[in-house]
């Protein structure tokens, strides 16, 4: 039944997104009243499935990559439909409304079911790890997002070829505003997160597993996200140089995951 | 009736003419009700901006009332070299409709599509409807007229683009500064050389709510009269470099022969890095910055040129939407034509209402004599019931003749109307009521 929810859900989101590239290629700005409804009744179909995901099998959708993508996307469009309020900053659906559908397609793809390897660590503990480190890579994905749009938008501007990207997306100011805040939720989210992990395996393991290909992903987009961080608020570089490292520690982190979930065999639970 | 627009505008007369015609604030009210009192005028509304002077009219008798309002624009313009007429144009029934929903949408406009003539025909009809009394300018129709072309201009520019992207160098400055700044409330600005061009950029740049407004030029003088004029500072020219690191938006606009602003010079006392954008705009010819600027990084570096491109693409973008506004046009013209025909109903309507009611009243008061036994509730009851009964009855040739009215045929419906109900004898049909 909460697979019929969440297929709801990333259905709305496509329909979203589609309206975003629509008004992208027509080179009309923002987004209209229509999209804001697609996306609650979409945030409304993926919290049900949360829901019944959660009464069927007694806990949130934390576990396990179909259910971890389907919380991360959850976010991810919550973050979408908050950006909404604020008219200036609602292009940025146009990246986030197809990540968000392609997130929950990809868990739907794989199948929405705990992960019967992790049963030992759930806990109050863990539920708030990985909710906080969600919320951290939701925050970057949102920074990500805007960083994008940014190098983007400033290209247009620098060469002056004032078409669609010109009129659709946000004023670079924007776009840095909602990077930067973004980035810093993110990486606060994710501090504590790995924190609170790092202190559960402690109390419980002895000691923090660095071995484990999880732990040093997360730990590696810690460290990409602090650079960020760093590219911003430490040294002389400018906004553009900010946007590019954020994108580039962005990509490198997927690509990593990719490579990771590639190369570690499917024995070995890996996020 | 007929409806009647007489006036001028920049389509017809040059601005040192058009200025000639233009009435003050305080001397639109004056203005018409000289013209209410002219013989055959109904309603009228004066609409007086830099770019047009035309009164609206509402007539019973053109012949007698167009004379006498070109007579008081001629007044306005009395010192004229040459004859006022030969500007003034005077348009008709349904063009006059027309005309003014143009107007309303800036079709007419000098800029395509510009929407500030939107809240100047609003102007127009409130002041003509602060009008009462003996000189009540607008009655039913005008009041529905000016409605409908303050809506019709709301629909063109909603449904639309025709008022989408800047029109004008100073506009088009503006909008890129958005595109880089978001809202420009807070950020400073400077503005280098005092030109035409330059002051109206500041003026934008003012009413978009930057913090600081630096003029600065060879001339201190005239940078201290220019920055008063619109609330800026004033800066000696030396001092150019000390606040430009502090600087968001440069306008430049100098006469100088050659480059105010060199690659040199901007990387000599420039920080090496910008930490957020610089946006020059370059409006001087020859060019006051060197086009080598542009490519450092977060300068963005915009000529005259650059943005005449962005006002030509948007006038050319704006034209395309032309087809599409004028459907609207059009379309609205239609229903308030089938509205206004439909008056042509009314005399009519109101005497075959009120010849029922007549009877009605007749037949009730014979009847209650006949049942004088009743009780005042039920008296009442009775009284109600044939009303509705009326009502009732009523209803559908009136909507009927109306909507045959809007359609135009009203000539052979009202003559079968009256000759079923015998009231072709009515006349004006008021004496038999009264």
């Amino acid at each position: 039944m909460h697979v019929i929810a969440y297929a709801i859900a990333a259905i709305l989101y496509l329909a979203a997104s589609a309206r975003f590239a629509m008004r992208f290629a027509k080179a009309r700005p923002g987004a209209t009243a229509l999209v804001a409804i697609i996306i609650f009744v979409g945030l409304v179909s993926h919290i049900a499935g949360v829901g019944l995901y959660w009464a069927e099998y007694g806990e949130p959708p934390l576990v396990g990559l179909g259910p971890s993508l389907t919380s991360l996307a959850l976010l991810i469009a919550l973050a979408l439909a908050g950006l909404g309020l604020f008219s200036s900053a609602r292009a940025v659906g146009l990246l986030l409304a197809p990540v968000a559908a392609v997130l929950v397609l990809i868990a739907i793809a794989v199948g929405i079911e705990p992960a019967g390897s992790e049963l030992a660590f759930r806990g109050r503990w863990l539920v708030l790890h990985i909710s906080l480190s969600f919320l951290g890579y939701a925050g970057w994905v949102v920074a990500a997002a805007a960083s994008l749009m940014y190098l983007l938008q400033f290209r247009q501007l620098k060469h002056k070829q004032l078409g669609a990207i010109f009129e659709f997306f946000p004023p670079l100011d924007t776009l840095d505003k909602l990077s930067e805040w973004a980035l810093i939720a993110g990486f606060s989210a994710l501090t504590l997160g790995i924190s609170v992990g790092w202190a559960w395996t402690i109390r419980f393991e002895g000691g923090f597993r660095w071995s484990d290909p999880k732990v040093m992903w997360g730990v590696l987009a810690w460290f990409a996200l602090l650079l960020a961080l760093w590219a911003r608020f430490g040294g002389r570089r400018t906004t553009r140089q900010a946007a590019l490292w954020n994108v580039a520690g962005f990509a490198v982190v997927s690509l990593a995951y990719l490579v990771a979930k590639m190369l570690i065999s499917e024995t070995q639970f890996f996020l | 009736m007929q409806f009647a627009v007489v006036g001028l505008s920049h389509r017809t007369a040059p601005i040192e003419v058009r200025e000639r015609f233009a009435f003050a604030a305080g001397e639109m009210a004056d203005a018409l009700a000289q013209v209410l009192g002219s013989k055959g005028v109904a309603e009228a509304a004066l609409i007086s901006t830099c770019n047009r002077t035309e009164f609206y009219l509402h007539l019973s008798d053109p012949e007698a009332a167009i004379p006498d309002v070109i007579q008081t624009l001629a007044d306005q313009a009395s010192d004229l070299p040459k004859p006022a007429d030969r500007y003034i144009y005077i348009k008709h029934g349904e063009e006059t409709v027309e005309h003014l929903y143009r107007v309303t949408s800036g079709l007419d406009s000098m800029v395509l599509g510009e929407a500030q003539i939107q809240g100047q025909v609003r102007d127009a009809y409130e002041t003509a409807r602060s009008l009462t009394g003996q000189r009540q300018a607008v009655r039913a129709v005008f009041n529905r007229l000016f409605q409908s072309a303050l809506s019709v201009g709301g629909r063109v520019r909603s449904e639309t683009r025709l008022a989408e992207g800047a029109a004008s160098i100073p506009t088009a400055a503006v909008e890129l500064s958005r595109k880089i700044f978001g809202s420009l409330r807070g950020r400073r600005g400077m503005v280098l050389g005092a030109g035409d061009m330059g002051q109206l950029t500041l003026q934008c740049l003012v009413d978009e709510g930057v913090s600081s407004a630096i003029v600065t030029s060879r001339s201190f003088a005239r940078a201290q009269r220019v920055a008063e004029e619109y609330g800026g500072s004033s800066i000696a020219f030396s001092d150019l470099w000390e606040h430009l690191p502090d600087t968001d938006i440069l306008v430049t606009s100098t006469a100088a022969p050659h480059a105010m602003i060199t690659v040199e010079k901007f990387r000599e006392r420039m920080p090496k890095k910008l930490k957020s954008p610089l946006f020059i705009i370059d409006i001087a010819i020859p060019r006051d910055v060197e086009p080598e600027i542009g490519e450092l990084p977060n300068v963005f570096l915009y000529s005259i040129d650059d943005l005449q491109q962005i006002v030509t693409a948007n006038f050319e973008r704006r034209r395309a939407e032309l087809p599409k506004a004028e459907a609207i046009i059009s379309d609205e013209v239609d229903k308030f034509w089938r509205w206004y025909a439909g008056l042509r109903a009314v005399p009519f309507i109101k005497r075959f209402r009120q010849r029922a009611e007549n009877v009605r009243q007749a037949e009730l008061e014979r009847a209650l004599l006949q049942l004088d036994h009743l009780e005042e509730a039920d008296r009442q009851r009775v009284e109600r019931l044939t009303r509705d009964l009326l009502q009732k009855m009523l209803h559908q040739p009136t909507a009927r003749i109306r909507a045959a009215a809007e359609d135009g045929r009203e000539h052979d419906i009202l003559e079968a109307a009256q000759y079923l109900f015998a009231m072709e004898e009515d006349g004006t049909g008021e004496g038999e009521e009264s």
